[in-house]
Formats: structure tokens, sequence, C-alpha cells
């Protein structure tokens, strides 16, 4: 957008350089006014612009019932991210995700955890910058020299139409969890849960 | 002044597990931008009884107790269930008993329940229908293979030599159910 201001800016000086003195008597008379528009992108402005990731919701599972076909538990939730002078096919969203997960991880690995009471199952999380999940996927991975924060980054660009729109209002990525069959079959009854933030940055 | 100080002391012990996650609230456009999601799987309390095969106690040969050894798995993800074996020939005094085709004779049996495979570990005497709550069974450690793929637990049958004493010559059978059942 601000391209096709500037764009427009220079035709009309352009157009308007031929005739003679500003506002001045004559058989054409003209003159000039500055229009000014500033894009705020929000309190705090980032350098390569800002940035916005909404709509994620909360992550139901559901409940662990088949205890015999072997299937790991799968669930996604589609959000959005938005940047400023950026989005669509033309003009892609380089972002970094970073995922943190409020337990301690103490030595799971790659695993986040949900937590019920005293007892943990770890779960795995990974994000898709796209909203069918059909391309390629970034794993969050636990980094081990941080004692206490799950903490991961990943890259993802978005080109999708919404990206290109002003704002969140609708979908453009997705986040994938996944508890494994086996890890929920050696976990103790209990309903687990676990908070995990998603913080954005443009690249 | 001591409710200040177990104050820092509960904060100082808890800080490192309340995150700053969001500083800024969360869905706000800016330099970067955060946003939180609960993840939450319900595990129900389940239990699972498999791999029990048929006891085939062969022909009495009237010097030995006819007896047979079975082991089979037992799952569950909670401390809180219970077992019962039930016979479908069982009488008002809660015996196993086996039944030949005059169903007016019947031979009583044993079942003795063992905590591991191979008639191995504990054992328990059990009677028909009788309730043995988790702490009885007393599993040496909680089972974590749903899929029951290796047995853990036995069942021994015996007919003791003396309630075999003038039975006549017929073939004798029972069905024995085994429940596990979360409470």
């Amino acid at each position: 957008m601000l391209k096709r201001i500037a764009i427009a800016i220079g035709i009309m000086s352009i157009s308007t350089a031929v005739f003679s003195t500003e506002s001045q008597f004559d058989s054409t008379s003209y003159d000039k006014t500055k229009i000014d528009l500033t894009i705020n992108g929000g309190n705090t402005p980032g350098a390569g612009g800002s940035i916005l990731i909404a709509n994620l919701t909360d992550l139901p599972l559901g409940a662990f019932t088949d205890i015999a076909d072997g299937t790991d538990i799968v669930g996604f939730m589609d959000f959005c991210v938005y940047r400023t002078g950026g989005g669509g096919s033309e003009d892609a969203i380089n972002y970094k995700l970073k995922a943190e997960n409020e337990h301690n991880a103490n030595t799971a690995g790659d695993a986040f955890l949900l937590k019920s009471g005293n007892e943990s199952l770890e779960y795995t999380a990974k994000h898709f910058s796209d909203i069918t999940r059909g391309g390629s996927s970034t794993n969050f991975v636990y980094d081990e020299t941080t004692l206490m924060d799950v903490t991961s980054e990943g890259n993802g660009t978005l080109t999708g139409s919404e990206a290109s729109g002003y704002g969140c209002t609708g979908d453009n990525a997705s986040l994938e969890v996944t508890v494994k069959f086996a890890d929920a079959a050696e976990a103790v009854a209990g309903t687990y849960s676990s908070t995990l933030t998603l913080t954005v940055e443009p690249m | 002044m001591i409710y200040r100080y177990l104050l820092l002391t509960v904060m100082t012990f808890f800080a490192p597990f309340a995150l700053a996650v969001c500083p800024d609230g969360e869905n706000r456009l800016g330099a970067e931008s955060c946003v939180e999601s609960d993840v939450t799987l319900s595990i129900p309390a389940l239990a699972r009884v498999n791999q029990l095969q048929e006891f085939t106690l062969g022909e009495f040969d009237y010097e030995t107790a006819p007896q047979a050894i079975n082991d089979f798995c037992i799952w569950y993800n909670t401390e809180q269930f219970a077992m019962t074996i039930n016979s479908a020939n069982r009488t008002g005094d809660n015996t196993f008993g086996l039944v030949g085709s005059d169903t007016a004779e019947r031979i009583p049996y044993e079942v003795v329940w063992y905590d591991q495979a191979g008639s191995a570990g504990n054992e328990l005497i059990l009677t028909s229908l009788e309730d043995i709550p988790q702490q009885q069974l007393s599993l040496p450690q909680r089972p974590t293979d749903s899929n029951c793929s290796t047995n853990n637990v036995s069942l021994n049958i015996t007919v003791p030599l003396q309630n075999l004493e003038d039975k006549p010559e017929d073939s004798y059978s029972d069905t024995l159910t085994v429940t596990v059942s979360v409470q």
C-alpha cells in the first residue's frame, strides 16, 4: 500500500510540473497541498513493521478412551499472523515464532508438558504456515539451554490471502500438538492441561 | 512480619513456574505479538483384562489333582479398581464348580491368583464373585502397556482330589469371567 501511495504522489508531481507558477492568476491556475498519512503499527511498532498474532483459542484434545488402537492423539488450532506492509503472495511475511510452555520441562527432550497435579504427560507441537496443514511444518524444539522454559523458534512464510488484508479477520497459520499413544497409555488417569504461549516477531 | 517472610518464601518457590507470558497482553499489534492457548487432555480411569486363554485340565488319572495355569494381562491407569472372577456354575457359597452333563453333579475347584506371570509372586486364594480391590491384588508395578503385549498376572486352577471322589465318568466344565472395573 505504501508503494502505491508513493507512486500516486510521484505521478501528481509530474503532471503539475507543466504549469508555470503556483497560485497565480492566469488562464489556468493551480495550487498544491500536502497529504500526510501515517501507518502506525500499534503502541510499539518495530523496525521491520508491526506484527500481530491472533485468533488462537484453547485446544482441547478430548478424552483418551481407545486404549488399544495405537493412534496418537492429535489436535490443531488455526490462528492468524498479520504484519503491516506485508502479506499475500506478492509480499510474503517472514516471521519468527516462539513457543513457551508454563511448566518446567526438566529433561523432557523435545516435548512440552501437560500437567495433572504432580503427574506429567509429554506432548510435541509444530506449526504450519497455512490452515490446510498441507505444507511443510516447523517443529518447536526444546531448548536444552533453557532449564525453566520450553522455548523454541520456528520460521514461517505466510502467503495466504488473509495475510494481505488489514488485521486478522481470518486465519492463515495452524498449530498442531501431538500426544503419543504410548505416553497416554502410561499416564495415570486425570485431566492434563498446559498453557502454550506463541510469540511472533517479524524477520 | 512472619507472614511477609512466609509470603516471600512462597513467591520465591513458585516464581520459576509462573512465567511472565504475554506481558503486554494478547492479540496486540506491535514489534512482537503474543497469544496463549490452553491445551487439555482428559484421561479417564480405565482398566483392561486381556489374553486369558482356556484352562485345559486334561483327563483325570485318579492319582494327581488336575491343575492348570494361565498367564494373562491386566492393565490399568488408576489405583481405584477392583477385580472380580465369576464362575458360571457358582453356587450360594461362592465356590467355583465344574458341572457335567448331569448338572446335579458338581465338582468344586480352587482358583489362586498370582500377581506375576508363571504363578510367581504373591498369591491370593479367590472365591467367586468376590470384589478384590487393587491394593489386595498387589501388582508389583503399574502396567504401562495398554496393548497388553506382555502378560503380567496368572491364575492357577486346581481340583482337589477329595472333590473327585465318587464322581461319575463325564466331561465337566465351567466358564470363568474375569472382570476389572474402575471405581
